[in-house]
């Protein structure tokens, strides 16, 4: 009988399928022939049974600019990752980066991209994770925060910040709060040496609340310093050089998949599209490359020190 | 009166019409301004309103610091409403917080401001600015639209009553003036056909009279300026009318011919030939024409005579005679004669003529053909070209040629050309073509003739000479060497490329007719005069020479030169070929000027070169150094081999040599040993290259004499053992003097104690005597690595000498005698006097001890110049005016390994206790502080001597 259905068997997959039934007993026959000729008429129409969809990965990112603008910017990237690893990517925008933190440790996105701090919090509460890539931005994966200023302001040094409004960005923003604040701080100006000082939620918020003359300083990632340099602001100080955002798996994905997105992302760099998803995620950024925990090691003594009574926010 | 009428009434209804049409314009005016102020105020409305909501909306994220979604929603507003056409949001502090500008500016804008506040605060002010051309395009389209319906209604309105009005008043008054305009009309149109009928009547019969007059006067005129002679005959052929013309023609007054018969006024034979003719035609009554006769004019000789005439009839129809002209044709007819006679002379002239003549109509069909030009067409009559056409005997090329000269012809450009025939049986000819066209007397082309020239066989010849010349041409032209013409006096006539090229011109323009002597160098310039004299006298020279081309490029030259002839032997010039032998010349003067600098390098090198045979090694020739060196004279030498001559020390070191040579190709600073005429050893550097000499294998070998730099070498390396020697000892010998005086000292405080202690004491002593000696050794130690200072005054040599020699006799004791031999001059040296004593006292001693059974010590003192030789064969010393101390013995001497050793400190071959050795270390010591130099000179058995040289001092040079 098996040999009959692999002589009658219409070619491609009818024989593979058949190849079995030579072995099943005879009591079973007349269930395997109706089987078989069930799969034969399936496969010899082309209608093989639809695979289900596939499961979306969801793609975590922090507001460190105003929700639309992210997915705008990050549409391209997601739909990239989604084509090279075979699945949609969706991406979901934190309410805020603590927001973002919670939500990617407690294993509710598959992918995050995550704020330096972030990050350094994440492990700290959650422990680590597969990372995939991190930015590299004007050709090195550092990036440094600005304190910055009106151009038309009187404000000189570190010192002359004293009884000044300054505005942060989010609470746990690396360069719009935690490494300037340090910065200060380290300079002689703690937080109750301002008359007042507020937390905005995203860089944006803060460069234009300086220029509109609400606040006479604020800390920003010099990436915006460089897009509202022109309209008005001017460079007060610089901080230290910490590692840049970085792309981090949820510990659920396969390693075959966290293989496959990190050199999805790796690889941007090498390929005309990627050049195009990059410059959608910022101008700034030139490449994608490889990370390592201990990349994040100099920020976290930096958070550490922060945490210490009378620096933490 | 009705025009008028109506052109007022027409003027009226115009103003009526524009009255009303002003009317409407303004309606309009007023009604769309009024649809215009409310839709913008509506617009304004709704703008506030929204702008209102925009304001409530920010208000909330600027209160809350919410800057970038403010400035976000502001930009995406602006940019969705398509009416916004710029927007600003401005902060209090003017800072621009948003700003939005569309590029496609409309002329149209409205402006609106809205300030948004906060508890008594402005947060941010937008400023808008808004398109409402859309508003305008729809108040145009209106005003449009009324404009169009006011002037319709207007024509419309205007025609109605126009019309009315015209019914009602005009027409009654229309009517009266319509009829009487008819009547008026009709009476008009009578009158003028009237006056019209009067005036062609009198203008027809004007114009025939004029007309008549004319005719009579016009015949008149005619007959009385024709040329020919106008009569009437009677029906009896008698005269009844003659015009004056026949005064000129037959020289009779008019009235002498009436009554005359024609045939009266001909010779006899003539008269009757035409009498008949006449008679005949008389009696037809026909009309005649062109009748020739021959009349005798008054004055007797003949005149030839045209007669036509036309008979005449009367009224009844009855034959009256004859009326007609007759022409003079006396001078036509002599011409015609003298044509047939020159016809008849060409004719003959053509028959004969050596030249093809050949008439043809304009249709190419023969008139005339002469037998020469029969001969060239191959045929035999001319009847044969009856029907063939004349073009069939030209190439198809000639007879384009012929057709362009026909047309340069016609364009009154003649010539003769050549072309090309062909004959009826194939033969080809060349000839000369001379053609023209035969006009008639009315300027049409009648007949074409042409003269023909056979040049054929003038042709083959040029051609053979034209292709033997152009063969030349080429050859010369390609030629590589410069061919070239000089006139008789000396100018360029013609140069081929190759040649220009030599002389760096860019055209044979450039130089023709000059002379080229002032490319010569100056001092070729006479030689190469005299070269062309000769040449024109006859000879063939050549003559090599340097040039300076026109761009200033140096060659050399060889030239051949010979006379060039004409076909008669005379000479006109010069043919000169020239060949460029730079690169030859260059080569030459690199090999003279190698050669030269190799014999010169070879006599004047200092180091020893030969040329020698590769097999037996014989001399071929050998440089003054080797001569000078080797002290044998150059035929000694050459043709004598090194081997033969005993020059290699070791002569298996040539066979090395031949091995390197072999296996390297050369030898490079192989160190050996020759032996010169007299004995002595050189050490040399030998390199040796292998070359040929007339098909010879040799060896050019070349020696550098390393005798002297080896000596210094090694004299280097003894000073250099001496001083290493000596700065160890020294230091030892410092540490070692303080223990001692510590010794002494302590050895003085024991004794002091052990006084009454005698034999305690004496030991004391002892010690203290023991360190005392140490002491002295080790100061002489000290004295001999100088580290001990000396005190240095101008000496005078010869009294230190005398000094110390008086001393000298005790202390050598018996058996030893003193020969002193002092120079004459008074020799100074910088010194320290005491140590200079000392010098001689050790060496004394030295002297003394090498001399157990007696001998002879010499001291000298000298002048000696140091020069390099001194210093190359010592290998020690310095240049420049020294004086000479010397101590020689005639004792044991020493063998050259003791000699190198001797100045060593401790170094001694006498038995232990007889000195601690130190005495010639001193000397050596001493003298070396004294910036002089040492030399020993001692071999077994013959004695030794010690000459010390000191730089000589001039006293009163350094006070």
């Amino acid at each position: 009988m098996g040999e009959h259905g692999v002589a009658t068997s219409s070619p491609t997959r009818c024989a593979g399928k058949s190849v079995n039934h030579g072995k099943i007993p005879g009591g079973t026959l007349a269930a395997a022939r109706v089987l078989f000729l069930a799969s034969v008429f399936v496969v010899c129409l082309g209608m093989e049974s639809p695979a289900p969809a596939a499961n979306p990965l969801i793609f975590a990112v922090h507001p460190y600019l105003p929700a639309t603008e992210v997915l705008q910017r990050f549409s391209p990237l997601a739909d990239y990752l989604g084509r090279y690893i075979g699945r949609p990517v969706r991406i979901r925008v934190s309410t805020s980066y603590e927001d973002h933190v919670a939500l990617f440790g407690e294993g509710e996105a598959d992918i995050a991209y995550m704020g330096s701090a972030s990050y350094v919090k994440m492990v700290k509460r959650y422990g680590v994770r597969p990372l995939l890539a991190r930015i590299q931005t004007y050709g090195t994966p550092t990036f440094q925060g600005i304190i910055i200023v009106r151009d038309e302001s009187g404000l000189l040094v570190a010192k002359d910040l004293k009884g000044r409004r300054f505005a942060f960005g989010d609470p746990d923003s690396t360069m719009s709060c935690l490494v300037p604040m340090y910065m200060l701080r380290e300079q002689g100006v703690a937080l109750e040496d301002f008359a007042s000082y507020k937390f905005l939620s995203n860089h944006g918020n803060v460069a234009l609340g300086v220029l509109s003359g609400d606040f006479d300083a604020g800390a920003v990632r010099e990436e915006i310093f460089y897009r509202y340099e022109k309209r008005g602001l001017r460079e007060l100080l610089r901080t230290p050089p910490v590692s840049e955002y970085l792309f981090v798996a949820d510990s659920s994905l396969l390693p075959d998949t966290v293989e496959i997105l990190r050199e999805a992302l790796l690889g941007l760099a090498e390929k005309e599209e990627g050049h195009s998803v990059m410059k959608s995620l910022s101008s700034s950024i030139t490449g994608m490359v490889p990370v390592q925990d201990r990349d994040y090691d100099d920020l976290r003594r930096i958070l550490e020190r922060m945490e210490w009574p009378g620096i933490a926010p | 009166m009705n025009s008028l009428a109506l052109f007022s009434s027409r003027r009226a209804a115009i103003a009526f019409i524009l009255v009303l049409l002003l009317f409407f314009l303004l309606l309009d005016f007023f009604v769309t301004s009024s649809v215009r102020t409310r839709m913008l105020d509506d617009l304004q409305q709704r703008f506030n309103t929204e702008l209102n909501t925009i304001g409530l909306f920010v208000r909330e994220p600027l209160i809350s610091s919410d800057y970038a979604r403010v400035e976000q929603f502001l930009l995406k507003w602006a940019d969705e409403d398509a009416g916004i056409v710029d927007m600003k949001a401005i902060m209090p502090n003017n800072f621009v917080l948003a700003r939005y500008n569309r590029p496609e500016l409309s002329s149209k804008t409205v402006y609106l401001e809205h300030r948004v506040r906060f508890l008594e605060k402005d947060l941010v002010t937008i400023i808008l600015s808004r398109d409402v051309s859309g508003q305008e395009l729809i108040i145009r389209n209106l005003r449009l639209k009324l404009a169009a319906g006011s002037i319709v209604i207007t024509a419309f309105l205007g025609l109605v009553l126009w019309g009315m009005m015209k019914k009602t008043a005009f027409q009654p008054l229309q009517n009266e003036l319509d009829r009487r305009k008819k009547d008026e009309t009709v009476l008009r149109e009578a009158r003028d056909e009237l006056e019209d009928r009067v005036r062609e009547r009198t203008k027809e019969l004007n114009s025939k009279h004029e007309a008549l007059q004319k005719s009579e006067e016009r015949f008149r005129s005619l007959v009385e300026t024709t040329s020919d002679w106008i009569w009437e005959v009677n029906e009896n052929a008698v005269y009844t009318y003659s015009s004056p013309r026949v005064r000129e023609i037959l020289g009779y007054a008019p009235g002498d011919v009436l009554g005359k018969r024609p045939f009266d006024l001909m010779p006899e034979d003539e008269a009757r030939r035409v009498e008949r003719i006449f008679r005949d035609i008389a009696a037809s009554r026909k009309p005649f024409s062109w009748l020739e006769n021959i009349n005798i004019n008054k004055k007797g000789h003949n005149v030839y005579l045209e007669t036509s005439g036309v008979p005449v009839f009367d009224d009844d129809g009855r034959f009256r005679g004859y009326r007609g002209i007759d022409r003079d044709i006396t001078g036509r007819r002599e011409s015609e004669k003298a044509l047939r006679d020159s016809e008849e002379r060409y004719r003959t002239l053509a028959e004969y003529s050596l030249f093809g003549i050949w008439q043809i109509t304009p249709e190419g069909h023969t008139l005339f053909i002469n037998p020469a030009m029969c001969r060239m067409l191959e045929i035999e009559r001319a009847d044969e070209l009856t029907g063939v056409p004349y073009n069939s005997f030209f190439t198809e090329k000639s007879l384009e040629t012929v057709k362009e000269e026909y047309r340069k012809r016609l364009a009154g450009k003649a010539s003769q050309y050549e072309v090309e025939l062909i004959g009826k049986k194939g033969r080809h000819l060349y000839v000369v073509l001379n053609g023209a066209p035969l006009m008639d007397a009315e300027g049409n082309l009648q007949s074409l003739i042409g003269t023909f020239v056979d040049i054929t066989e003038r042709r083959k010849t040029e051609q053979a000479l034209k292709e033997s010349e152009q063969y030349l041409r080429t050859i010369i032209e390609t030629e590589p060497e410069c061919v070239k013409v000089i006139a008789q006096d000396g100018t360029l006539v013609t140069m081929n490329p190759a040649g220009l090229a030599m002389i760096e011109a860019d055209s044979l323009e450039q130089v023709a007719g000059k002379s080229l002597g002032h490319l010569l160098t100056p001092e070729y310039r006479e030689r190469f005069h005299s070269l062309n004299q000769s040449v024109l006298s006859g000879n063939r020279e050549n003559l090599e020479f340097e040039i300076t081309g026109l761009k200033g490029g140096r060659r050399w030259l060889h030239m051949h030169a010979v006379p060039l002839r004409t076909a008669g032997g005379d000479i006109i010039g010069v043919l000169g070929v020239t060949k460029d032998i730079t690169d030859k010349k260059k080569a030459e003067d690199k090999i003279r000027l190698s050669e030269e600098k190799f014999s010169k390098a070879f006599r004047s090198s200092p180091t020893f070169i030969t040329i020698s045979t590769l097999d037996e090694g014989t001399y071929i020739d050998v440089n003054d150094a080797f001569i000078q060196a080797s002290g044998y004279t150059r035929a000694e030498l050459v043709g004598h081999s090194a081997l033969e001559l005993g020059v290699w020390v070791n002569p298996s070191d040539r066979d090395e040599m031949l091995s390197r040579l072999r296996e390297q190709g050369s030898v490079r600073n192989m160190e050996t040993r020759l032996r010169m005429k007299n004995g002595e050893v050189v050490t040399v550097l030998y390199s040796a290259e292998c070359m040929n000499i007339e098909r010879r294998p040799c060896i050019l070998s070349v020696k550098l004499d390393i005798t002297g730099r080896k000596m210094l070498e090694s004299q280097l390396l003894h000073a250099q053992k001496l001083e290493a020697v000596g700065q160890l000892a020294g230091g030892v010998a410092h540490d070692f003097n303080n223990v001692l005086t510590a010794i002494i000292s302590n050895g003085y405080l024991l004794k002091g104690r052990l006084k009454g202690n005698d034999e305690a004491g004496a030991l004391a002593d002892r010690i203290i005597t023991l360190s005392n000696n140490a002491a002295r050794v080790v100061q002489e130690l000290l004295l001999f690595s100088r580290k001990k200072k000396v005190e240095m005054s101008f000496v005078h040599i010869n009294e230190v000498f005398r000094g110390v020699g008086t001393l000298l006799g005790d202390f050598m004791g018996r058996g030893i005698e003193i020969t002193e031999r002092y120079t004459d001059r008074h020799l100074y040296v910088m010194a320290d006097r005491v140590q200079l004593e000392q010098v001689i006292i050790n060496l004394a001693t030295n002297a003394r001890d090498a001399m157990p059974n007696g001998g002879r010590l010499t001291i000298e003192t000298n002048l000696a110049v140091i020069d390099s030789t001194f210093i190359g064969k010592h290998g020690m010393g310095s240049q420049g005016t020294h004086v000479l101390l010397a101590v020689s013995d005639s004792g044991t001497g020493m063998d050259r390994a003791t000699v190198e050793r001797i100045f060593e400190p401790f170094f001694t071959t006498k038995e232990v206790g007889k000195g601690p050795g130190l005495g010639l270390s001193i000397v050596y010591g001493i003298i070396q502080q004294h910036r002089g130099f040492i030399l020993v000179d001692s071999k077994p058995g013959q004695g030794t001597s010690f000459r010390i040289y000191l730089p000589l001092a001039e006293p009163g040079a350094g006070r």
